[in-house]
C-alpha cells in the first residue's frame, strides 16, 4: 500500500484557487521534491497535507493516508498518525522551553498511539543528543521555542522537532530557504540520518541547491495549482539549468493551441 | 474577635457621620500632635475630594459605585490578635510569613530579624526611631484623592520597618496582611512603611489576603510607603490573593535617593475589585528601578494598575514590564506613564505591557505614556492586547498538541515570560487556581 495517495486535490482561499487538481502517490522510504516558481501552489499543497484548516478543499478531493482519508482530519490528529511538517517560518513561542513544548508533543503522541508517557528528564537528555546531531547547541533545549533564534537555528530546530517526532511522513517546506551552506548541510545530514525504508519525505523547494545533499527519487514541477512535470533527479537539474521560464512558454503554447481549436 | 469599631456612611451627609470618628479610633491611645495633624488632615482632605467619576481623569475606567452606595455603612474593624490559620497554605509553604496584620492587630516575631527594627507605628513612637515614623509620614504627600484620604484619616496604626545604615539583610522578610469581613460592610486600613538607611539592602514580600463571604462585603483600603536612602537596595514583591467579594485599593508610594536600587514585583490574582496605584520618584542620580507586574482577571472582576514614574534627577534608569491575563467578562485596566523632568538627563525608561486576551467578553484596556522635558534621553514604551495567535495554535496542533492543550501551553508561556524575572522562588505556584484551563479531549 503506498503511503500518501492524493487524488484531484483542489483548494482555495478566500475565493482564490490555488491547487486545480493534484494526483501525486508516495510509497514508504520515498523522497519526493516538489519544485516550481513562487506562487505556484507548493507551499498551500504543503498546508493542505499538514491540515492546515484556512484553506477551503473541494469535497471530491482526497488525502489517503495508508488507504485512510485524512482530509477533514484536524492537524494533530494528523500528527499523531505520523505527518509532520517542517515550516517555511518557524513561529515563536515566547516563554516555552524547547524542551516543555516538544515533550508534551512526543507524549501527546505516544498517548494516541497508547504508548506509556516518556519522563521529562529522559526526555531532555534525547533531545539534547538530537540538538547536537544537527548542530543545535544543546543549551537551546532550555530556551523558548524559536524565540531570539536566527533564521538558520529556527530551521535546524525544525528537524530537531522532526528527529524527535519521527513521522512516517514528512514535508520539508522551503527548509532551504534563507540558508547559508553550512546550515543547509547540517539541515540535510539530518534529514537523510533519518531515511529510512519506512519513512518518506515530501522536500518543497524553489531551487536545486538542497537536492545536491537530499537526493530525491521523484521530481514533481508544480506550476499554477498543477503538477506540470514528473521525473528523476534529471529534472531537477534541468530545472537548475533553465530555469521556470519555459514553463509559461510551454502553457501560453498549449493555451493558445486550445484557443485555436475552439 | 474584640476589638474597636467605628462606622463611616459614606453617603453626602459623609461630614457628619465621620465626626468624632478618630476618637473612636484612638481606644485609649493618646497620638502625639503630628499623628493627630495626619488624622484631621486625611479628614479634612476626604470632605473636600470630590468622588472621582467617569469623566475623571484616571478614573475612566473604574467603577466606584460599590464604594459610594448611599445604602451602605463601612464599618472599620481594628482586632486584638492575628490568626496564623487564616494565611493561605501556598504563602505559609513558600514564605512563612512572621510579621502580620489582621484588621489592625499587629504580630511581629521580633527575634527572627535581630539587625532589622520591626515595630508597629504605636510601639515605634517610644522609640528612637519615632522620629523617622514622624518625620517621613508627615512629609508624604498630599491625599491627591478620596482614598489616600481615607487612609490618612483612618491611620490608626501600621507596620513599621527599618534597615539601618549598611545593614545588609539577606534573609528576606515576610509579610502578611491579613483583612477579616465577616460581617458586612467591613472596612481595614493596612499600613506599611519601609525605610532603608544609607547603603542598606533587603529583600521584603507582603501578601495580602481577604476572607470574607459575602458580595462586596470588605473595603481594603491600603498603604505602602518606601523609602530607600542614598545606595539603599531593596527587593520586594507583593502579592494580592483576589477574592470574590473583596474591594481593595491599593497606593504605594517610592521615593529613592541616589545609587539607589528598587525591584519591585507584583501579582494581581483576580478579586472582585482592585485598584493599586505606584508612584515611584527617582530623586538621586544613578538609580535603577525594576518593575515587574502580573494580573489575572477572572470571572466579573475588575484589576487596574495606575504607575508613574517621575525621573526627577539624571542617570536614572526605569524597566517596567507588566502583563495582563483576561479571561471571562473581566475588565483589566494599566495606565503606565514615564515622566522625564528636566533635570532628568539621561534617563533610560523602557516600559512595556502585554495583555492576552482569553474571551471575547474580557476587556483589557492599556495605556502607557511618556512625558518628557529633557532632551538627551532614551524612553520607549509599548503596549500589545490581543487573543493567543491562531497561527500559533496551528503550529502546536501539528506538534500533535490538542488546540485546548496549545492554549494552555501559551497562557502558561505568557504569564511565566513576567514570572521568571520576579528574583522569587515559588511565585509560580501561586497562579495555580487563577487560570480556567480547559482540556477537553477530543
Amino acid at each position: 500500500m503506498s503511503l500518501l495517495e492524493v487524488k484531484n486535490l483542489k483548494a482555495s482561499i478566500e475565493g482564490q484557487t490555488i491547487l486545480k487538481g493534484i494526483h501525486l502517490t508516495i510509497n514508504p522510504g520515498e523522497v519526493h521534491a516538489i519544485m516550481g516558481p513562487n506562487g505556484s501552489g507548493k507551499s498551500t499543497l504543503a498546508q493542505i497535507l499538514a491540515g492546515n484548516e484556512n484553506y477551503e478543499v473541494s469535497s471530491d478531493s482526497e488525502i489517503l493516508l495508508r488507504g485512510e482519508n485524512i482530509i477533514s482530519m484536524p492537524p494533530e490528529e494528523r500528527t499523531r498518525k505520523g505527518i509532520f511538517i517542517a515550516f517555511q517560518y518557524p513561529v515563536e513561542i515566547p516563554g516555552l522551553s524547547n524542551t516543555e513544548f516538544l515533550h508534551t508533543a512526543v507524549n501527546e503522541i505516544r498517548n494516541a498511539r497508547g504508548l506509556e508517557p516518556i519522563d521529562i528528564w529522559d526526555f531532555e537528555k534525547q533531545l539534547k543528543g538530537k540538538m547536537k546531531e544537527i548542530g543545535l547547541d544543546p543549551s537551546f533545549s532550555e530556551r523558548s521555542v524559536n524565540e531570539g533564534f536566527s533564521g538558520g537555528e529556527k530551521k535546524r530546530n525544525e528537524i530537531v522537532q522532526m528527529a524527535v517526532l519521527e513521522p512516517i511522513l514528512s514535508i520539508l517546506d522551503e527548509t532551504d530557504s534563507g540558508l547559508d551552506i553550512d546550515a543547509l548541510k547540517s539541515v540535510a545530514e539530518g534529514v537523510n540520518r533519518m531515511r529510512s525504508p519506512q519513512r518518506s519525505f515530501i522536500v518543497i523547494t524553489h531551487y536545486q541547491r538542497l537536492l545536491n545533499y537530499i537526493r530525491p527519487d521523484f521530481v514533481h514541477v508544480l506550476y499554477k495549482g498543477r503538477i506540470v512535470r514528473s521525473g528523476g533527479f534529471e529534472l531537477a537539474l534541468e530545472l537548475e539549468q533553465k530555469g521556470y521560464d519555459w514553463l509559461k512558454t510551454e502553457e501560453e503554447t498549449e493555451t493558445s493551441s486550445v484557443g485555436a481549436i475552439s | 474577635m474584640k476589638g474597636s469599631s467605628m462606622t463611616i456612611n459614606l453617603n453626602d451627609e459623609r461630614k457628619l457621620s465621620l465626626l468624632g470618628a478618630t476618637t473612636h479610633l484612638r481606644n485609649g491611645f493618646v497620638y502625639p500632635d503630628w499623628w493627630e495633624h495626619i488624622l484631621r488632615n486625611g479628614l479634612d482632605a476626604f470632605e473636600i475630594l470630590p468622588i472621582p467619576h467617569a469623566k475623571t481623569e484616571d478614573w475612566r475606567e473604574t467603577n466606584l459605585a460599590p464604594f459610594f452606595n448611599p445604602q451602605r455603612k463601612w464599618m472599620l474593624k481594628i482586632q486584638k490578635q492575628t490568626h496564623e490559620e487564616s494565611i493561605p497554605q501556598n504563602i505559609k509553604n513558600t514564605f512563612s510569613p512572621s510579621v502580620i496584620w489582621e484588621n489592625g492587630a499587629i504580630n511581629i516575631k521580633a527575634d527572627t530579624f535581630p539587625s532589622v527594627f520591626i515595630k508597629s507605628f504605636r510601639d515605634a513612637l517610644q522609640t528612637q526611631w519615632g522620629e523617622i515614623v514622624h518625620k517621613k509620614l508627615v512629609s508624604g504627600q498630599e491625599p491627591r484623592h478620596i482614598f489616600e484620604a481615607i487612609s490618612d484619616m483612618l491611620m490608626h496604626n501600621g507596620i513599621f520597618l527599618y534597615i539601618p545604615k549598611a545593614t545588609f539583610i539577606e534573609k528576606p522578610i515576610h509579610i502578611a496582611i491579613i483583612s477579616q469581613g465577616r460581617d458586612t460592610d467591613t472596612m481595614d486600613v493596612p499600613r506599611i512603611f519601609i525605610y532603608l538607611e544609607d547603603n542598606a539592602q533587603a529583600t521584603i514580600t507582603v501578601h495580602y489576603i481577604a476572607d470574607t463571604t459575602e458580595p462586596n462585603s470588605l473595603w481594603i483600603n491600603t498603604k505602602e510607603q518606601i523609602y530607600l536612602s542614598k545606595n539603599a537596595h531593596l527587593k520586594y514583591l507583593n502579592s494580592i490573593q483576589g477574592t470574590d467579594n473583596a474591594l481593595r485599593f491599593l497606593s504605594t508610594s517610592v521615593e529613592i535617593e541616589e545609587d539607589g536600587s528598587l525591584n519591585y514585583n507584583s501579582l494581581h490574582l483576580s478579586g472582585q475589585f482592585i485598584r493599586s496605584e505606584i508612584d515611584v520618584e527617582i530623586k538621586g542620580e544613578n538609580v535603577t528601578t525594576q518593575i515587574n507586574g502580573l494580573t489575572i482577571n477572572q470571572g466579573h472582576h475588575f484589576s487596574e494598575t495606575q504607575q508613574l514614574i517621575q525621573h526627577l534627577k539624571g542617570h536614572g534608569i526605569s524597566r517596567i514590564h507588566w502583563r495582563g491575563l483576561g479571561q471571562e467578562q473581566s475588565k483589566t485596566v494599566y495606565r503606565g506613564k514615564i515622566y522625564i523632568a528636566p533635570d532628568a538627563q539621561k534617563s533610560d525608561s523602557i516600559q512595556q505591557f502585554k495583555g492576552l486576551s482569553l474571551s471575547d467578553q474580557a476587556i483589557i484596556d492599556a495605556k502607557p505614556q511618556l512625558e518628557i522635558y529633557a532632551d538627551d534621553v532614551r524612553c520607549t514604551h509599548g503596549a500589545t492586547v490581543g487573543p493567543p495567535p491562531p497561527d500559533l495554535i496551528y503550529y502546536f496542533q501539528t506538534r500533535g498538541i490538542h488546540p485546548n492543550k496549545a492554549r494552555n501551553l501559551l497562557i502558561r508561556g505568557f504569564v511565566n515570560r513576567v514570572l521568571k524575572e520576579f528574583p522569587f522562588d515559588g511565585v509560580e505556584d501561586f497562579i495555580d487556581g487563577y487560570i480556567n484551563v480547559s482540556e477537553k479531549k477530543k
